[in-house]
């Protein structure tokens, strides 16, 4: 009988796999690495404990209960390292800066506090919570109910004395569901894919394929290539981009609260992290030629930028070095701005120290695109 | 001399050195190539003919000597050699997403072309090398010959000085070779254009090349004209003698003792082989012989020196299976 196959044929066919994979070893590295900074990024990215979320606190009330409750929250910033907490005078300004992404929340101990509570009511304390980030709000309300509920003054206090909480989500944004809470991160996420595909893959392919060798003998100069294709890649991120902005934003039924200005600074917002991106992409790829590295490169990028952006969970749930890690990633302030832009309506002032970050991220990168980019074979 | 003097060599190569590591590609190459010649650089794969062609084109640079291309030297004037340039590489690369008319506008507006100027070349040089019709369909779509000629469109496409072509006919059908070749001819006519060109072709070379430089080993074995280079060989022309019956022994004697020849051998039962001393073919002697044995000659023919004959003569062998420096160095070829 006679089989379909050939076992050493068969078998030539695996070794010859398996020689072309042992000739290109050094890919295994990211695939195996690949899924352990999975787990490390997105596990540590998601469902972590917050800390020092920036919190206001205005106090109105001279009364001893008010001063009490005073001395509580700064004994449970310290202790718990959840808040930090910084004075304002004034609940409107405290509002206006948490609308502007400053603070978390604003706790308000209003001028009636103490009275209410010598009288031996239910004395309440207003908390204003940035509904667009629902994780953040809900544990900070969550750490007052709790912290509230065990404070006792350190005289008698009147029997039926108790503290209450009154929380003022909606008079802040309007209520913002997760998926809204995403769009700023899956644009970001579009403008990486852009990057790598134009930025990263399309320029090693190109190189393998020889159109760079054809760029070389013509008077074409290092500085017309890396701005030549830098410039293609950001264009094609900007049009990506806005395509799926405007998707996302129609998907997640999003009002643009700032109208046309929001829309414009959105624009600019996109055009500065595509622009990073792709000269981050060029960078790594300065020196490579081997088509297959951008592909194996793909997930580690996408997984070590995406995820500790703040697109999915607040940045305030990182341990220390995958807070490091985010501070270097320009997508976090991209994610950022796009967020304070998209589901506040803050104007440029509010976003212009993510843009400083942004823009310094793409200057750093178009140095070191240009040193590594060689012009010869 | 001063560059852009019309005297001057189009292109001097002094004591010209490539290592990669411990590897020398090219070792101490010297020679010129004069204005509007054509020159060939032949020798076996691995011989150091690209990588020779990559440092005359500015794309490595040179481990030591040095090398002029229309009097600007290819490591410290590499603009002016670009400008003055038009290189065919080795590797196809035509890019398949653009049309041919698309890639020359493209190429053009490299060299500062105004858009004119652009569109008056690219439609004569579209013309010139049969890719009119084609112009508006993307390369990818073309024949290897047809992307070869896109290529010397290419090239040409800012009227340069001195034209490089690194194996311009390598993997083509034997039609589209021809094509290209009567393309070079009618370019060497025009006048005003040096070619370089490398190749494993003997006919290529014997057919298009005004001078030839053999390279073996990185190194030069034999420099001149064709004629010259198969003049240069021992053993000069054989002639093969084919009578219409069977020879033997009496007749090869007869035959190796004309004073023309120089030796003489069987080749068969009915052929003689001659080597002959000078250049004159014995045909009186030849048909004393015949005569004397009462054995017609059916034919005599006079097989010369052919490249292929020389290229043996210099390297050894026809083709050399080695590391070349190309497999220590991957060059972008993979994805062809």
């Amino acid at each position: 009988m006679r089989l379909p196959f050939n076992p050493s044929r068969m078998l030539a066919v695996t070794e010859r796999d398996l020689r072309r994979f042992r000739r290109n070893i050094q890919l295994v590295i990211p695939m195996v690495m690949m899924p352990i900074i999975y787990l490390l990024i997105l596990g540590k990215s998601m469902g972590g404990d917050l800390h020092h979320l920036p919190v206001a606190i205005v106090v109105e009330d001279r009364g001893a209960a008010a001063a009490g409750v005073r001395r509580q929250i700064t004994t449970l910033a310290m202790a718990r390292d959840l808040f930090t907490i910084q004075d304002e005078p004034e609940a409107p300004a405290a509002i206006a800066r948490l609308r502007q992404g400053q603070y978390r929340a604003v706790i308000i101990v209003p001028n009636n506090f103490s009275e209410d509570f010598t009288r031996g009511e239910q004395a309440e304390l207003g908390l204003a919570v940035d509904n667009t980030d629902a994780t953040s709000a809900n544990t900070i309300e969550a750490e007052m109910r709790r912290a509230m509920a065990e404070w006792r003054p350190a005289g008698a206090a009147p029997a039926g004395a108790a503290v209450g909480i009154d929380v003022q989500r909606v008079d802040v944004y309007g209520h913002k569901d997760y998926m809204q809470y995403l769009v700023p991160g899956v644009i970001a996420l579009s403008l990486f894919f852009v990057a790598m595909v134009a930025g990263g893959i399309i320029l090693v392919d190109d190189r393998a394929r020889g159109i760079h060798e054809g760029y070389f003998v013509t008077p074409l100069t290092s500085m017309d290539l890396v701005g030549g294709l830098t410039l293609s890649a950001t264009t094609l991120s900007l049009i990506m981009g806005t395509m799926v902005t405007v998707s996302s934003i129609l998907i997640a039924q999003l009002p643009i609260i700032g109208g046309l200005k929001t829309l414009l600074l959105v624009e600019l917002t996109i055009f500065l992290l595509a622009l990073g991106l792709v000269l981050f992409m060029f960078t790594l790829m300065a020196r490579v030629s081997n088509p297959m590295t951008p592909r194996a490169l793909f997930g580690i990028l996408n997984v070590i930028t995406f995820f500790p952006s703040g697109a999915l969970y607040p940045t305030e749930s990182y341990p220390g070095w995958l807070q490091a890690l985010s501070r270097v990633n320009p997508m976090r302030y991209a994610v950022h701005a796009l967020r304070n832009l998209l589901l506040k309506g803050v104007g440029f002032g509010a976003v212009l120290p993510d843009y400083l970050v942004l823009v310094a991220f793409a200057a750093t990168m178009l140095v070191l695109a240009s040193v590594l980019f060689k012009r010869t074979l | 001399m001063t560059p852009g003097d019309k005297r001057e060599p189009a292109i001097e190569v002094e004591h010209l050195v490539k290592r990669f590591g411990d590897f020398t590609a090219d070792d101490d190459l010297t020679f010129t190539v004069a204005r509007d010649e054509i020159f060939g650089i032949l020798g076996p794969n691995g011989a150091g003919k690209s990588t020779l062609i990559r440092m005359l084109t500015t794309l490595i640079r040179p481990t030591s000597g040095h090398a002029l291309v229309m009097g600007f030297d290819v490591a410290k004037r590499t603009t002016d050699v670009r400008n003055s340039i038009g290189v065919i590489p080795q590797a196809n690369t035509v890019d398949s997403d653009l049309t041919a008319w698309e890639s020359l506008d493209i190429y053009g507006k490299f060299y500062g072309m105004s858009r004119r100027e652009r569109r008056e070349r690219s439609t004569e040089l579209l013309q010139a090398v049969g890719l009119w019709e084609w112009k508006d369909k993307a390369a990818g779509t073309y024949s290897g010959g047809m992307r070869r000629r896109l290529e010397i469109a290419r090239g040409l496409i800012h009227r340069p000085r001195v034209f490089f072509l690194d194996e311009p006919t390598t993997g083509l059908d034997p039609q589209s070779r021809r094509v290209i070749w009567e393309l070079l001819e009618r370019l060497r006519k025009e006048g005003d254009l040096t070619i370089l060109i490398c190749t494993h072709y003997m006919d290529e070379a014997d057919r298009l090349c005004d001078r030839l430089a053999i390279i073996d080993h990185g190194k030069i074995a034999a420099l001149g004209t064709p004629e010259e280079l198969k003049g240069s060989i021992p053993g000069q022309d054989v002639v093969l003698v084919e009578f219409f019956q069977e020879i033997a022994e009496p007749v090869r004697e007869s035959l190796r003792h004309l004073p023309e020849v120089s030796d003489a051998a069987l080749d068969g039962d009915h052929r003689a082989r001659l080597v002959l001393k000078g250049d004159v073919v014995p045909l009186d002697g030849i048909l004393e012989v015949s005569r004397g044995q009462g054995n017609k000659v059916k034919s005599v023919s006079v097989q010369e020196a052919t490249l292929d004959d020389v290229l043996l003569h210099y390297t050894g062998r026809a083709l050399r299976d080695t590391v070349s420096s190309e497999y220590v160095r991957p060059l972008p070829s993979i994805m062809r």
